[in-house]
């Protein structure tokens, strides 16, 4: 279950990673999936990816470990999931 | 509804679940087929009326549901089940088979093919029902799931029904109960099996695919309780012949489907983002259809003897046609496209060098050949409805539901064709990528 949390990080994470925004909310499935690999395949070496999602994408966190992601979610209490993405050998440079 | 459980490594292939969808159209085309016969209107008892109407709900809605419940119960369960696409195949032989045997009890009467039929069909069903059940019992419920499972005791009431209706068709006498039971036989047929699982799988998928806002949770948690409870006191009432139970049903059917074709068509008009889309169409014309019907019967309870019984074949019509048939069409427009996307987007995720190679779904199936599909469809539904009034319609009803069956079994094989070259490209390049 995500942390339900009334605040939420904007432009950092909560390892203070800068962050690119990606609101996949308004979209309908698959694209939300396509948009986030895309932008994971653009982001720059020590960012994070800040997903803003209507859903818990499940499929995407199956997918997230064998390409080298690690990622955390926070549910907003208006019900949207943000979720930050980033890239394993990031974390272990910091 | 939680989906932390899904496992996408638990999906059977491709092949398994498409193969329903493909051999589901070629029986709407049989059905088709039928509807052109001009004297099925004579009384809703004759037998070529019912061997069209089981072409269409086992032929083709029995055929999708099952085609959906192999993809969805190896996910759901988490773990897939051990040689599920070779069980599945068996499965949908045998079920092919003993659905075109089917209709030829309505047709030529024998003992021997009743027994042939039963087997044929029963094997498989019980085998799936038994699946059913193991997953439904080790995965949490949730209001998508209880509604199945309430469409589950209506389809088990509906299978034994029918086949105590077919033994006694042709090993006793016809009597007056024998009526009432086909009556409840349909009930729980259209009304209970079907339309339960319609209302269980919209309250996930709507939300999910059109970008809308949950249903309110009053319809969720409380409709498909109060509508199978509606159905038993329906069915009581029938039986006994008790005129307050049965018009206490009636008023409680008006409350749950009133209700639910409401609820569903104010998330329609809350999508994020209004873009054309013919699975919304075909989920709007079901809608608006469930309405009519409800209008429809109505009107038949306050005419004269000769025009009950057409308007009452016309009620049929509608939910057959106007609200089941077209809302799986539509769903079948939007599924079978996201299945071959999510097979293609596993496969192209496991090599860097097919990463980017993800397909869209207009890949597979042009939004333009949805519309297509949605306005032949708008086409041949006043016929349909009309046939039972004016039976040189029937004809030109057929007709149309073999073209526009045709024309879904063609948009149903190009996503599979399409699904197998994108596969092959996929495959060929990580090969390359490996050699390199």
């Amino acid at each position: 279950m995500p942390e339900l949390s009334s605040e939420i990080n904007q432009g950092f994470d909560s390892a203070g990673r800068p962050c690119v925004l990606l609101d996949v909310s308004g979209f309908e499935p698959p694209e939300p999936f396509k948009q986030i690999v895309k932008a994971l395949a653009s982001l720059k070496a020590g960012d994070a990816l800040h997903v803003v999602h209507r859903r818990e994408p499940f499929p995407l966190y199956q997918q997230l470990p064998g390409l080298g992601y690690e990622y955390q979610t926070v549910q907003h209490i208006d019900g949207l999931y943000h979720i930050y993405i980033w890239h394993r050998s990031h974390k272990d440079k910091d | 509804m939680n989906l932390s459980g899904l496992s996408l490594d638990a999906m059977p292939s491709f092949q398994t679940p498409v193969r329903f969808f493909v051999t589901a159209p070629v029986f709407a085309m049989l059905g088709g087929f039928l509807l052109m016969l001009s004297d099925l209107w004579v009384s809703r008892w004759h037998p070529h009326l019912i061997a069209m109407t089981h072409v269409f709900t086992l032929g083709f809605v029995l055929m999708v549901m099952c085609g959906a419940l192999t993809q969805i119960l190896p996910v759901l369960s988490g773990k897939g089940f051990p040689l599920v696409d070779s069980t599945a195949k068996i499965f949908h032989g045998l079920l092919t088979a003993g659905l075109l045997v089917f209709p030829f009890n309505f047709l030529i009467p024998s003992k021997l093919l009743v027994l042939l039929t039963s087997c044929l069909i029963a094997v498989p069903l019980l085998l799936m029902v038994f699946l059913i059940v193991k997953v439904f019992l080790s995965t949490r419920s949730n209001v998508s799931i209880f509604s199945i499972k309430l469409a589950g005791f209506c389809l088990i009431f509906t299978l034994l029904s029918g086949l105590w209706q077919l033994g006694s068709y042709h090993w006793l006498e016809a009597s007056a109960v024998g009526k009432v039971l086909t009556n409840v036989h349909l009930i729980f047929g259209l009304l209970g099996w079907v339309l339960l699982t319609v209302m269980g799988v919209s309250f996930q998928v709507i939300p999910m695919f059109h970008v809308t806002p949950e249903f309110p949770a009053l319809i969720k948690r409380r409709l498909p309780v109060l509508h199978f409870v509606v159905l038993l006191l329906l069915a009581g009432g029938l039986i006994n012949q008790d005129a307050v139970s049965t018009w206490l049903a009636f008023v409680g059917l008006h409350v749950s489907l009133i209700g639910y074709s409401c609820s569903a068509l104010w998330l329609f008009t809350q999508r994020r983002r209004k873009v054309p889309d013919a699975t919304v169409n075909f989920w709007r014309l079901g809608l608006v259809c469930l309405l009519m019907a409800v209008g429809v019967f109505d009107v038949s309870l306050f005419v004269d003897e000769t025009l009950q019984e057409p308007l009452q074949m016309m009620v049929a019509l509608c939910v057959l046609f106007g609200v089941i048939i077209a809302i799986i069409f539509g769903m079948l427009l939007k599924i079978v496209p996201f299945l071959a996307f999510l097979h293609v987007q596993q496969l192209s995720m496991k090599s860097m060098a097919t990463m980017s190679l993800m397909p869209s779904m207009a890949e597979f199936l042009e939004s333009g050949r949805g519309h297509q599909l949605f306005y032949g469809f708008c086409v041949l539904l006043p016929m349909v409805l009309l046939a039972p009034f004016e039976p040189r319609l029937s004809l030109l009803a057929g007709g149309m539901v073999l073209i526009v069956a045709a024309y879904l079994l063609l948009l149903m094989a190009t996503v599979w064709i399409r699904y197998k070259k994108k596969e092959a490209d996929l495959l060929s390049i990580q090969e390359q990528s490996q050699l390199e």
